[in-house]
């Protein structure tokens, strides 16, 4: 028992330092990246960065992005409990933090536009009430988290999600972990106890239990009824990925290349000569933009509606590749001579970054892929303007 | 800005997984044996068109296309 309690204790006290966890989140500092607009006439290797949909507003114009991160005060070991709710909290984020000025979308959004997320609110709204000695801007803050879809500098849990299907792998992924701790706990605790009196002085005498008939019929069925709880969502969001229920308005193939993708929005043909299709190449590091991702930025973008059916068709022009976004949930394998199809209802407007995830030589990290999630309206002027 | 129509191949029972190959395939024949059929000025196959057009990278339909010329097309046209 002494054992347990010395771990427990030193556990916290790394937690309250902010050292390990997600305790390490809360104490990055808020800051805002000042993002200045191309113009998108300009590119490396001659590519026209037309194709992302930013690249519409004027050149030179500033907007400015968000980026996820709060500073939080040492509040001793209360500071842990909340540091749980607020990670809920940002992973079940659904609102956008509009500067309605410096908005880096042309169209401006009221703050009063942007729906209250009925789940954050009832956190925050419950976290606030369990420790009432937690400053209010707290709570404030929660609500005007900018999501995170890309990938931030010593993340431990998942983007956010952008899809019902990636909630899906995240709420499965809760459910686990559950079982998950409460095994491992138990199991480091008996592995614990048993070494700590494995001594000659403590235990001179060793016990000698060979059967015992109850105690082994419970742990065979209690290990399976864990199992069954773990399985049962488990295959409920399988199955649920099975079911083709809607047809798709809108398909866009993805074929990857040695080493960047092309895509290739061919609905609107009227023959067989393509009409919107496009390369989209890495940003070279010596040719990013302040405020531009490392490694994740590309020319063109993918731009797409969202609140759409969408189909994506993965597929290879030479070697193995293979098409991930984990805001939107989809990792698909690009198999050269095979077509793979991937149904995806991007619920809310941002932009995804993603990159190959199959090997495929030497530049294999350097092909990143980027989904721009506008509104209908948008989406149908992109397509206009990208087909003159 | 002209309203782009949100339409496209829709999702087919008789490909219900995630290979669609054979898809856009059959769709391709679809659409040259409705032309054989029905002859080259008719409307009616635009709709099949369409639809190989939506699923098939470009490459393919250009190779196929060579392939018919050459008289070489691997498929049941």
């Amino acid at each position: 028992m002494g054992l347990l309690a010395y771990v427990g204790s030193s556990f916290m006290h790394k937690c309250r330092n902010g050292n390990i966890g997600v305790s390490r989140f809360l104490h990055a500092s808020n800051f805002e990246r000042k993002v200045i607009l191309s113009g998108g006439n300009e590119s490396c290797h001659g590519h026209f960065s037309k194709r992302s949909y930013s690249s519409l507003l004027a050149a030179g114009s500033e907007c400015r992005t968000t980026v996820a991160g709060m500073r939080m005060p040492d509040v001793g070991s209360g500071g842990f409990s909340s540091s749980t709710y607020l990670s809920l909290a940002k992973t079940y984020s659904r609102s956008i933090h509009f500067d309605s000025k410096n908005s880096c979308l042309p169209t401006s959004v009221n703050p009063e536009q942007i729906v209250q997320n009925s789940d954050i609110h009832n956190i925050t709204t419950d976290m606030v009430k369990m420790m009432g000695d937690i400053p209010r801007w707290i709570s404030q803050s929660v609500s005007t988290i900018a999501p995170c879809d890309a990938p931030e500098p010593w993340q431990i849990g998942f983007q956010d999600a952008a899809t019902p299907m990636m909630q899906g792998i995240i709420d499965l992924h809760h459910d686990i972990f559950f079982f998950l701790t409460n095994i491992a706990v138990f199991v480091s605790y008996i592995m614990a106890r048993a070494l700590w009196h494995f001594s000659h002085k403590r235990n001179p005498i060793p016990q000698r239990i060979v059967h015992g008939t109850t105690i082994e019929i419970i742990w065979t069925i209690f290990p399976s009824i864990i199992l069954m709880f773990v399985a049962i969502p488990s295959f409920a969001l399988l199955y649920s990925m099975d079911e083709v229920v809607v047809d798709p308005s809108i398909t866009i193939k993805a074929i990857g290349h040695q080493w960047y993708w092309s895509y290739e929005y061919s609905d609107y043909n009227s023959s067989d000569e393509q009409s919107l299709a496009f390369d989209s190449y890495m940003i070279p590091e010596s040719d990013l933009e302040l405020g531009q991702l490392r490694l994740l930025e590309v020319d063109n973008r993918v731009v797409v509606p969202a609140k759409t059916h969408l189909r994506f068709i993965i597929t290879a022009a030479d070697v193995l590749h293979s098409w991930a976004v984990p805001s939107l949930g989809v990792k698909c394998d690009a198999v050269p001579g095979r077509l793979n199809q991937i149904s995806t209802f991007i619920q809310r407007e941002g932009v995804y970054y993603g990159q190959c995830s199959e090997i495929c030589g030497t530049n294999h990290a350097f092909m990143p892929i980027v989904v721009e999630a506008v509104s209908t309206n948008d989406y149908s002027s992109w397509v206009s303007n990208q087909m003159e | 800005m002209a309203e782009i129509e949100l339409k496209t191949a829709p999702a087919d029972f008789r490909f219900p997984t995630t290979n669609q190959t054979r898809h856009c395939f059959t769709r391709y024949i679809e659409f040259h044996r409705c032309l054989s059929a029905k002859g080259e000025n008719s409307g009616e196959c635009e709709k099949f068109a369409k639809y190989y057009r939506s699923l098939c990278p470009g490459e393919w339909v250009d190779k196929w296309n060579e392939q018919r010329e050459n008289g070489t097309f691997p498929g049941p046209l």
